[in-house]
């Protein structure tokens, strides 16, 4: 038999090449777009922590969300990831005096950010909760009310406190997780990745503000109501399972915008602004007024302060 | 080979009672199951929890059942530690209680988290664990090393006992040091578990150091009295001697925790309501009631009599001479200690909740199946090990 013969090394290069090829041409053949081929849910399953991600991987998780979230809600989402600029570090400041407790910031930021509003599957999702005091009891918490009727107009004999994230310098959320899911960007506010939470509330247990919310249920958002403009790490939709809470609209503070419950206030009593430019408005206030930090006991730190204009 | 067929006939060998048991065992794990697959679908709303109370039941579950795992040290230790011969005869069913419980713990986390198949974030090199700074992320790790510790140590006492092996270089060299370990192990699980809660500054309730010490405390009062239980029904099923000593032993180590226990909830009571600072409402609200809710007084006093009842029950009892003192005692010691440490460490800690308002919370009864089920499976888990080891060890217990 010569068939040995004929066997040289050429052709067994030529065998494994070919069989090399045969590999990867058959999608191609058929005319099927490879990355189609992929399983997003597998693939998604599979995605690191998004802080360990390289630029590609934080591009297809992107792209796969967008696909994910066309089907949900036939929309196409757009979602940054875009990084924090440098000389930045955020503070929030509050003028109780002048708050009128019209709630329009809550309702605003429930809109901006894709929050659950709530119904049969899940629970409502807001970030933000406003205690009403009357006038001549101290700032107790337990004193105020979160659940006022609303009226027209403010209630003289009442002040009211808005809380939301405080966003921690010393972040007791962030040292509980045990994954490492949530952290603090480089210009002080803290994040969660929705897709590496593991939903076992260490961090709403640990959050001395009742600032963390977790979704109890699948979210109810309609499709007519989802804000498009989102960031991988503040609203982008979110899924069951996982906790979110007040992020300063980081979509919107990464394109030099004001939070949204900054712009939805008709009083005017929130101020937002780099604590790193001295020329800002909060250098302002801390040069002019006294302010506070709930449970300064805690050393949390928090980067929201409360002022009073009037008095 | 031999082994493995040994423990084959002993699983499937057994008297009338035995298979109801097991039957109505897995009739409750498949009712639990089906709760648990329909949560998976649907999410934790169905439970009770809230954002005012993102724990409950499951961890209050948790809790005391990290404190039975910890709590077989009470065999070990008089076993290893001092040389007690009888209790070394029956240190197997300790540890085996510790496999057990560490297995039920674990299930009431596993069915209590948003998203079960991430658990692989936890598990490096996959996944990222937040340690030194997050004690949950310390619990991952001694809780499942508890567990590799204690299977171990069951398996090697089994390995010996089936082929009659004298002590020798493993025995030594490999079985002692390990079982050292485990002890300081045990200490380690239900303390970290403790400081879950204690390192939490949100929760004044919480936030207190007497928490680890009352949790070993009440871990060293329950697992004896358990232990009674299980070796009396050994003795009964297998028609076996127990030492007197032995039962005498375990129910004094008993006795003593739960003096300390009782100690620690007296001083508990002190401190809160003399102080009457903002930080104790919690205790108000699990001892008298706050602002008209008052659901609670009824569980907290009851676990605290049932505690003393059991107290007093113990030397009673002569120290078990007097079998049927001793029996109610060993029962009522573990439901007082199932319910301070459960629910008395939980659901107290969110009321009121961060921004100062009073809500209840109470496991509805899709929370209450998931945990039956948990203890169901226990149970089935315990019993098969015990058919299995009892009778390879018998031969040497004889």
């Amino acid at each position: 038999m010569n068939w040995q013969k004929t066997i040289t090394r050429r052709t067994v290069l030529k065998l494994l090449g070919g069989l090399g090829l045969m590999s990867v041409t058959p999608s191609m053949a058929l005319g099927v777009d490879p990355k189609k081929k992929k399983n997003d849910f597998m693939d998604e399953f599979f995605q690191k922590n998004y802080r360990i991600m390289s630029k590609k991987e934080k591009q297809e998780a992107v792209e796969r969300l967008q696909r994910r979230y066309k089907k949900e809600y036939g929309k196409s989402v757009d979602i940054s990831t875009k990084d924090a600029h440098d000389g930045e570090k955020f503070v929030y400041l509050l003028d109780i005096s002048r708050c009128i407790g019209c709630r329009k910031c809550v309702t605003a930021c429930a809109e901006e950010n894709n929050t659950s509003r709530g119904g049969e599957t899940s629970s409502q999702i807001q970030y933000i909760q406003v205690l009403k005091f009357k006038k001549g009891k101290t700032m107790r918490l337990e004193e105020g009310d979160a659940e006022y009727e609303d009226i027209q107009g403010p209630d003289p004999d009442a002040y009211y406190v808005p809380i939301a994230c405080q966003q921690c310098e010393n972040a007791p959320c962030v040292n509980a997780c045990p994954t490492k899911a949530t952290w603090i960007e480089k210009e002080g506010i803290s994040v969660v990745d929705y897709n590496w939470c593991i939903g076992c509330r260490m961090c709403v247990n640990a959050c001395p503000y009742g600032a963390r919310k977790f979704n109890w249920g699948k979210p109810e958002l309609p499709p007519n109501e989802l804000n498009v403009n989102t960031h991988y790490l503040s609203n982008r939709p979110r899924t069951k399972g996982v906790v979110e809470k007040c992020h300063f609209c980081l979509q919107r503070v990464r394109d030099g915008k004001y939070p949204q419950c900054h712009k939805a206030c008709p009083a005017g009593v929130r101020k937002f602004g780099n604590l790193l430019d001295p020329s800002s408005e909060v250098h302002y206030i801390f040069k002019k007024y006294k302010v506070f930090r709930l449970k300064e006991n805690l050393n949390t730190e928090p980067r929201f302060y409360y002022y009073s204009s009037l008095g | 080979m031999k082994l493995i067929g040994n423990i084959i006939m002993a699983l499937v060998k057994g008297k009338p009672l035995y298979y109801i048991w097991i039957a109505s065992l897995i009739a409750v794990i498949v009712w639990g199951g089906d709760a648990f697959i329909h949560q998976c679908q649907e999410g934790l709303i169905l439970s009770m929890l809230s954002d005012s109370f993102p724990w409950g039941f499951q961890i209050a579950n948790f809790v005391f059942l990290v404190g039975v795992a910890a709590g077989a040290v009470t065999l070990i230790i008089p076993a290893y530690f001092f040389g007690n011969k009888a209790a070394r005869e029956w240190v197997f069913i300790g540890e085996a209680l510790a496999i057990v419980a560490v297995i039920m713990a674990l299930l009431c986390i596993l069915t209590d988290i948003g998203h079960i198949e991430r658990l692989w974030h936890l598990i490096p090199p996959f996944g990222i664990l937040n340690l030194p700074s997050s004690l949950l992320s310390w619990d991952v790790l001694v809780v499942n090393g508890y567990l590799i510790i204690n299977i171990f140590l069951v398996l090697f006492l089994l390995w010996k006992g089936f082929y009659n092996k004298a002590r020798g270089f493993f025995h030594r060299f490999v079985f002692l040091p390990v079982t050292y370990i485990s002890i300081l192990w045990a200490f380690a699980i239900h303390s970290i578990t403790a400081y879950i809660f204690s390192s939490m500054v949100s929760r004044p309730y919480w936030n207190n150091a007497l928490m680890a010490p009352k949790f070993i405390a009440t871990a060293l009062a329950t697992d004896p009295v358990v232990m009674i239980l299980v070796l009396l029904l050994i003795a009964w099923r297998f028609k076996l001697m127990i030492h007197r000593e032995l039962i005498n032993l375990l129910a004094k180590i008993s006795f003593f925790s739960l003096g300390a226990t009782i100690l620690m909830v007296l001083s508990e009571l002190f401190f809160e309501f003399y102080s009457g600072t903002e930080h104790s409402q919690s205790a108000l609200y699990w001892w008298v009631g706050l602002s008209g809710h008052s659901g609670l007084p009824l569980y907290s006093w009851g676990s605290f009599a049932l505690m003393l009842i059991g107290f007093l029950l113990l030397p009673l009892s002569g120290f078990g001479v007097r079998k049927a003192i001793l029996i109610p005692a060993c029962i009522i010691i573990p439901i007082g200690i199932w319910i301070e440490k459960g629910i008395g460490v939980i659901i107290p800690a969110y009321v009121p909740n961060n921004l100062g308002k009073i809500y209840d919370y109470w496991p509805n009864i899709h929370e209450l199946m998931i945990v039956a089920a948990i203890w169901a499976l226990g149970l089935l888990l315990y019993t098969l090990i015990l058919k299995v080891t009892v009778p390879i060890l018998k031969n040497k217990i004889d």
